[in-house]
């Protein structure tokens, strides 16, 4: 163990770096493209069952696919890699926010309104705050999602921990397959956690604390 | 209803709010002078009881110190204690939470109050409390409500006017005494009920009826002259007017006597909260607040708010003595019960409190009795 960190801990620590940036940039473009695009959708129902149902589609292609699709666009390196990431990521949070924001009391809708509250307050004042909890386990599933995926897309040379990983794979060695993936899995772990509680932080309070 | 304040548009017709058409008006901005108060109350569950009641105050942007003083004001209109703004929706009980939907829809002063069924998922005795504050509130801040209710009992209660709907069609439009004497058509009879009729039928007074000269003086007088008003009229509470005999306030003696060396004019130490009917209420819609609140005399006014008159708790008694009087035995004791009327009970003594409890009695003798009319 402590001559694997004495040989391999300037790369790992190399890697992790790397996989951090690359899932965080594809999950920011994720939450910054769908959140929007799922509020708009709750005013726009006709074409909202199209859109979800599209990046329903986008999700069922296989990730390896995916990825390898992306060569011809953007070559190989770590834009491709986002990209097809942040197509991923796209799904969950669109859903949630779409359904979240669906998901408000009509009443309290209709109390909203009928005070005189402009489209745009109702959705600030009210329906985003009802909706956020469910907004945020939507990006809380994509940012595990993400991180796991972004192990694949050191094959398109990407690099992070899947670099590691496949060197292992490619060369019989447990200990580097282990050491590439034991981060991975803990970096889920804790992005889970913080965005869990994120996810407390903006679900708004009903109660007084005491 | 819902087309006053355009959550639905009309198909045809005009709808005019102070000679303006409505479908002419920015909505949003219509809606913000329109109170709206809905049966599932909708109080935002993320946001405090504070934050609640200032929605409206906030879009209309509002300083934050008004915005502070007006919440205090609202919580007290809405008989909460003040510690409650700070709580969340969830923590009070339905009725509670629809005394904040009431006050919510007055916050910014709004000049018309819509009231969709709004006390139909209450228990009784709550929805008895709610229509009591709605009755209060629409006598003391003299603004127009429109209720819809499928309740007549409540629709009899709280209106000065009411519109009977059936499939869309005005059926009859009247006063709520009126109606009862005179139904349009089998419907309205129906709806009103046989009972109802019944009760209705013999007698209806209104409060301008049974009141009383009530012994006033003028806001600029000193406390000298009231002092002197109450030893001659052997009274312990003034009702203030102003010059042209508009009730403003009252003013006890204890006060009068606290403040005797401090101040010279009775507005400044007046109690401007007072409690008022007017004289075109039915009597039977009174007595009950009045008996609730425990007052023991409420002054009567006109529809411009000058006093008239005053009713006391031994009027009441009289009044309900008359009543049963009239329903149980001869008619002889009417004319021996108008001689009771003693001239000097302007002010609750003992007697009166007497009385008052005999009217509590008195009131439920009259339900037994229409029970076994019924029976």
């Amino acid at each position: 163990m402590v001559s694997f960190l004495n040989q391999y801990g300037g790369q790992l620590m190399q890697e992790l770096g790397e996989h951090i940036y690359i899932s965080a940039v594809a999950l920011a473009l994720g939450v910054i493209v769908a959140v929007p695009l799922g509020i708009l959708l709750t005013r726009a129902k006709k074409i909202a069952g199209f859109v979800i149902g599209l990046t329903s589609v986008l999700q069922t292609i296989p990730a390896m696919a995916l990825l390898a699709m992306m060569i011809p666009i953007f070559g190989i390196g770590t834009t491709p890699a986002i990209v097809a990431l942040f197509i991923y990521s796209l799904m969950p949070i669109l859903r949630n926010t779409y359904i979240g924001m669906s998901d408000v009391d009509p009443n309290l809708l209709d109390a909203a309104k009928g005070m005189g509250m402009s489209n745009w307050q109702s959705i600030r004042w009210v329906e985003f705050p009802q909706a956020a909890g469910v907004i945020m386990s939507g990006i809380r599933l994509s940012g595990t999602y993400v991180i796991a995926w972004t192990a694949l897309a050191s094959y398109i040379g990407a690099g992070g921990l899947g670099d590691m990983i496949f060197n292992g794979l490619n060369l019989y060695r447990g200990d580097l397959i282990l050491g590439g993936s034991i981060p991975a899995i803990i970096l889920a772990l804790v992005v889970d956690w913080l965005l869990g509680l994120v996810e407390k932080r903006v679900t708004p309070a009903t109660t007084q604390e005491v | 209803m819902r087309m006053i304040n355009r959550m639905n548009e009309p198909s045809s017709g005009t709808i005019k709010i102070n000679g303006e058409d409505v479908t002419k008006m920015d909505p949003v901005k219509l809606r913000r002078r329109i109170g709206y108060v809905i049966q599932n109350i909708g109080l935002l569950p993320h946001l405090t009881i504070k934050d609640n009641i200032l929605m409206v105050p906030k879009m209309l942007k509002w300083d934050q110190k008004r915005m502070d003083e007006r919440a205090v004001e609202m919580i007290k209109m809405a008989e909460l204690p003040e510690d409650y703004l700070d709580r969340y929706p969830s923590e009070l009980s339905g009725g509670q939470q629809q005394r904040v939907g009431v006050v919510r829809a007055l916050a910014a002063d709004q000049e018309l109050i819509l009231m969709d069924e709004p006390f139909g998922a209450l228990d009784p005795i709550t929805r008895d409390a709610l229509q009591d504050l709605v009755k209060d509130l629409q006598e003391r801040l003299g603004k127009t409500f429109v209720f819809v209710t499928h309740d007549m009992d409540e629709a009899l209660k709280l209106s000065t006017r009411i519109v009977v709907m059936s499939h869309g069609e005005e059926v009859q439009v009247d006063t709520p005494e009126n109606i009862l004497r005179h139904p349009a058509n089998k419907f309205v009879a129906d709806l009103i009920g046989e009972d109802r009729l019944i009760q209705a039928k013999p007698t209806i007074t209104t409060v301008g009826q049974i009141a009383r000269p009530a012994v006033s003086i003028v806001q600029t007088a000193t406390l000298r002259e009231a002092l002197t008003l109450m030893h001659r009229t052997r009274v312990d509470t003034l009702l203030i007017t102003d010059p042209d005999g508009i009730l403003r306030g009252y003013v006890d003696l204890e006060t009068i006597n606290d403040h005797f060396h401090t101040a010279d004019r009775v507005e400044q130490i007046m109690n401007p909260k007072v409690f008022y009917v007017r004289q075109s209420a039915v009597i039977s819609d009174t007595v009950d607040r009045i008996l609730k609140r425990g007052y023991r005399n409420v002054p009567v006014v006109d529809n411009a708010g000058k006093l008239t008159g005053i009713v006391t708790r031994a009027a009441l008694v009289d009044m309900v003595y008359d009543a049963l009087g009239g329903g149980t035995s001869t008619g002889s004791d009417n004319s021996k019960d108008d001689d009771v009327h003693t001239p000097d009970t302007d002010v609750g003594t003992t007697d009166v409190k007497e009385g008052a409890q005999s009217v509590e009695k008195a009131k439920s003798d009259d339900k037994e009795e229409v029970h076994a009319n019924n029976g």
